[in-house]
């Protein structure tokens, strides 16, 4: 019965997403962008709610029955709600439905075909599940007590991550049992619900747009697997096993659903002045901040690019832009304070990023060949004493961005047809959310390049686990949102007109 | 617009995924739902050290030995293989190439088996009937396929010297050990991880008591610096040095138990059991630790290199001075 949990999640997780999200009349959808919303929604509410309550030093059981009683009390509210307004469906067509269909079965089955199997995911997200399970809150020695006597302690990696996935690990494990493949059950719908809520967030610029953002992104290959065919045809042997999967336990994909269905959010809070649509969109940057430390970064970026995007008019709603702010410190709160309880044994960005770091490393400066693998110290040894430009940081991170955005197997045409998209005009950045979006995107891509600029680890080998591509994969959602802006902005689609459903509504921004 | 019509030739990559979708799932219920060392590709790379095995094993005069290569022909092995089979051969050595049909025959009277292709004929091995043919007890394998623990119940001594292409926490005997640990083990019991002797490797898969943590949770596992043996894969360079500069093994009399539940080979020179430091009992004692694991650090999980002994029991040893 180790299934038992994670199908119980389901219901319980989409039952508060779903009493959450207005109406349907006042938020129109259909089915498919109503559960992915839905179920983003209360997942990042479960995590944002258990995060607070570990914090708060309260354990894990709590966390488990207050959600599924939240869950039982939405279903019941739900089941009452008699003015929900009727769905509107965005007109796919059958090869359309059917490619979407496979795409988002296909993901959801074959991250539960296979048990976790992954570094990552089993050493720094499910180890912590289990701490949660069996300890009751990660304030406990198998975290804390990393410095014992003599020397002697507990082993632990990355002791302060968030910890969103492991709570949507235990919770799933909580009822019948640990199981390293059943856990996963939570985890499952992060692909299939992106596109969705892409979707979601463009439908009020044109069905057609909507449509065309939610196939790019469910088409971009990374939200299953990075680098397929690489190899050859062995790739296809190894299906499912190597590190190349996306799919399974790791937290890329849920931060990059997450921060997918936050932006659409606030986009859609600014266009209909909803304050309950700003609050969620805060709720959902808070779940993308317990998923991975970078969730808390991209919602930073996504604050300042709403303040940058406010210079030229026509501005963002303010009071909606202050709620969606106000929730967000709300939600991450928690986390943060709790993080400072936590031993920080490896990464301290906050203390590299310095001017006079950011400042050597762009001036040419090299990798620390101390923190180098033997064999690949080598490597960089000599390109220094040649004086090779590979011996620059700048210049590796600079290829290894350029190399992700051209390397079509994993991304598709995605990066083309995000710079492409790019509010560079006037024309278009006279456009509010394309303007928006197009800030979150190169913001975002600004900052990775930043920290990658200034870690203190060995880049090439950072570049061997797959950093910057799971980096970008974060930003494949809110990629989508910004291209289907353009489409629909630049009238490439002849249904291109504002939806029925969307006539009455009020004009984005204030002019 | 470009962009709308990039964005619709991202369906061409789409199917791609549909693809990887379905093969990852037509393979998954080929094996069973669980991941199979067998589906990954192996690494052309292999470690030097065979020919420094051997000459352990035999001393510099191979006269009389008989190693036997499981492999084709010469022409076609990897050059580090080829080098070793030609060392081989400078010190006197008889060195015979076995095709996969005439492993066994080939096999009669050999000191030294030397697994060289991957093929299942060459990796799936027959250990007792190896053990009625063969006349040493060694394999090297340079295709990290060859499940050692099988190979140790049968008394042979497998040295892989291959990298495996599958994570570690895969590894058959690794997971038997975990089994076993998980039998003898209470839940709520501790145990401290204590090298038996000189960490000689840095390579990240000698992490074991890492994926030993995750599964033996909710028991306590304890090493020496555990910040730098759990972080990035270049703090654990630093930590194999400091732990080696460190040697909490020197003044200590290693111990050679005859009841070794998990291993034939208790003769084998890999055994890790050795007395405790006075620190390290100390320390066993003020973290409540009921268990010791001694480990010999290896890229490759040999049950051999393991032992799981009550705290009780090594802390005898120390006040004995048994050897």
């Amino acid at each position: 019965m180790s299934w038992l949990g994670g199908i119980l999640f389901l219901p319980v997780a989409t039952a508060i997403g779903r009493a959450l999200l207005p109406s349907r009349a006042a938020l129109p959808r259909s089915r498919w962008e109503e559960l992915a919303a839905s179920y983003l929604l209360g997942a990042s509410l479960v995590c944002v709610w258990g995060t607070a309550l570990i914090a708060a030093r309260l354990t894990f059981p709590l966390v488990f029955w207050s959600t599924l009683a939240l869950g039982a009390a939405a279903l019941i509210f739900q089941l009452r709600r008699r003015d929900d307004g009727a769905l509107a469906p965005l007109g796919w067509s059958r090869p359309q439905a059917g490619l979407l269909g496979a795409l988002a079965v296909g993901s959801v089955l074959l991250t539960v075909a296979l048990p976790l199997n992954e570094f990552d995911p089993i050493l720094h997200f499910a180890y912590r599940a289990k701490i949660l399970l069996y300890q009751g809150t990660v304030l406990d020695e198998a975290l804390l007590g990393m410095e014992g006597p003599l020397g002697y302690g507990r082993i632990a990696t990355h002791p302060n991550y968030p910890i969103g996935l492991p709570i949507l690990e235990a919770w799933a494990a909580f009822p019948g049992g640990w199981s390293d493949r059943w856990v996963q059950i939570p985890l499952a719908f992060w692909s299939a619900s992106m596109p969705a809520v892409v979707a979601l967030g463009l439908r009020h610029r044109s069905r057609p747009a909507a449509r065309l953002g939610a196939l790019l992104v469910a088409c971009t290959p990374m939200l299953y697997v990075s680098d397929f065919l690489h190899h050859g045809l062995v790739d296809l042997r190894q299906a499912g096993l190597t590190n190349d999967a996306i799919l399974g336990g790791g937290a890329d994909l849920p931060v990059a659903a997450t921060f997918t269905l936050a932006c659409a959010l606030v986009v859609l809070s600014w266009r209909r002045g909803s304050l309950r649509l700003a609050a969620l969109a805060g709720l959902a940057f808070g779940g993308a901040a317990t998923f991975k430390n970078e969730g808390t970064a991209l919602t930073a970026v996504a604050l300042i690019a709403v303040a940058c995007a406010s210079v030229l008019r026509p501005r963002p709603r303010l009071r909606p832009t202050l709620v969606t702010a106000a929730v967000c410190a709300l939600t991450i709160g928690p986390w943060l304070a709790l993080r400072a309880e936590l031993p920080n044994i490896d990464e301290d960005y906050g203390s590299q990023l310095t001017l006079a770091n950011v400042m050597e490393k762009l001036g040419g400066g090299g990798e620390p060949l101390d923190m180098a693998p033997p064999g690949m110290a080598e490597e960089s040894r000599r390109y220094a004493e040649e004086g090779s430009p590979l011996a620059q940081r700048r210049v590796t991170v600079g290829l290894a961005f350029g190399e992700e955005f051209v390397d079509v197997l994993s991304w598709g045409v995605l990066w083309f047809a995000v710079f492409l998209a790019l509010p560079v005009t006037r024309r278009r950045l006279a456009d509010l959310e394309w303007r928006w979006l197009g800030l979150v995107v190169f913001g975002a891509l600004l900052m990775y390049a930043l920290v990658l600029l200034i870690t203190p680890w060995f880049f090439p080998s950072l570049r061997l686990k797959g950093i910057p591509e799971r980096l970008l994969l974060h930003l494949v959602g809110v990629s989508g949102l910004l291209v289907g802006a353009a489409a629909a902005r630049l009238g490439a689609w002849p249904e291109v007109v504002a939806a029925a459903d969307d006539a009455d509504a009020p004009p984005i921004g204030e002019a | 617009m470009l962009a709308s019509r990039l964005a619709r030739l991202q369906v061409v990559f789409g199917l791609l995924a549909v693809v990887y979708l379905t093969a990852g799932l037509v393979q998954a219920a080929r094996d069973g739902f669980f991941p199979d060392r067998k589906r990954y590709a192996p690494w052309s790379f292999s470690v030097p050290g065979a020919l420094q095995v051997a000459t352990q094993l035999y001393g510099k005069d191979f006269t009389g030995k008989r190693f036997v290569f499981l492999a084709r022909d010469e022409a076609e092995i990897d050059p580090m293989e080829r080098r070793f089979a030609q060392g081989a051969r400078r010190l006197g050595a008889e060195v015979e190439f076995a095709p996969p049909d005439r492993v066994y025959e080939a096999a009669r009277g050999a000191d030294l088996l030397v697994v060289v292709e991957e093929e299942p004929e060459y990796v799936d091995l027959d250990f007792d009937r190896l053990a009625q043919v063969m006349r040493g007890r060694q394999i090297v394998d340079y295709t990290a396929l060859v499940e050692d623990g099988l190979g140790d119940q049968a008394g042979f001594e497998v040295l892989s010297l291959g990298r495996p292409p599958f994570p570690p926490w895969l590894d058959p005997e690794f997971r038997r050990f975990v089994e076993y640990v998980k039998e003898n083990v209470p839940e709520d019991e501790a145990i401290l991880l204590v090298p038996g002797g000189p960490l000689s490797t840095e390579t990240p898969r000698a992490r074991w008591f890492l994926e030993l943590n995750y599964e033996l949770f909710p028991r306590r596992l304890y090493i020496h610096d555990p910040v730098g043996a759990s972080g990035y894969v270049m703090e654990f360079f630093r930590w194999v040095r400091e732990q080696n500069r460190r040697a909490p093994w020197q003044g200590q009399v290693g111990v050679r138990i005859e009841d070794r539940p998990l291993t034939n080979l208790d003769a084998s020179n890999s055994a890790p059991t050795r007395t405790l430091s006075r620190e390290e009992l100390r320390a066993a004692r003020e973290l409540g630790v009921d268990w010791i694991i001694f480990w010999r650090p290896v890229a490759d999980f040999r049950l051999v290199d393991y032992e799981l002994i009550p705290l009780e029991r090594a802390a005898g040893w120390r006040r004995r001075g048994r050897r």
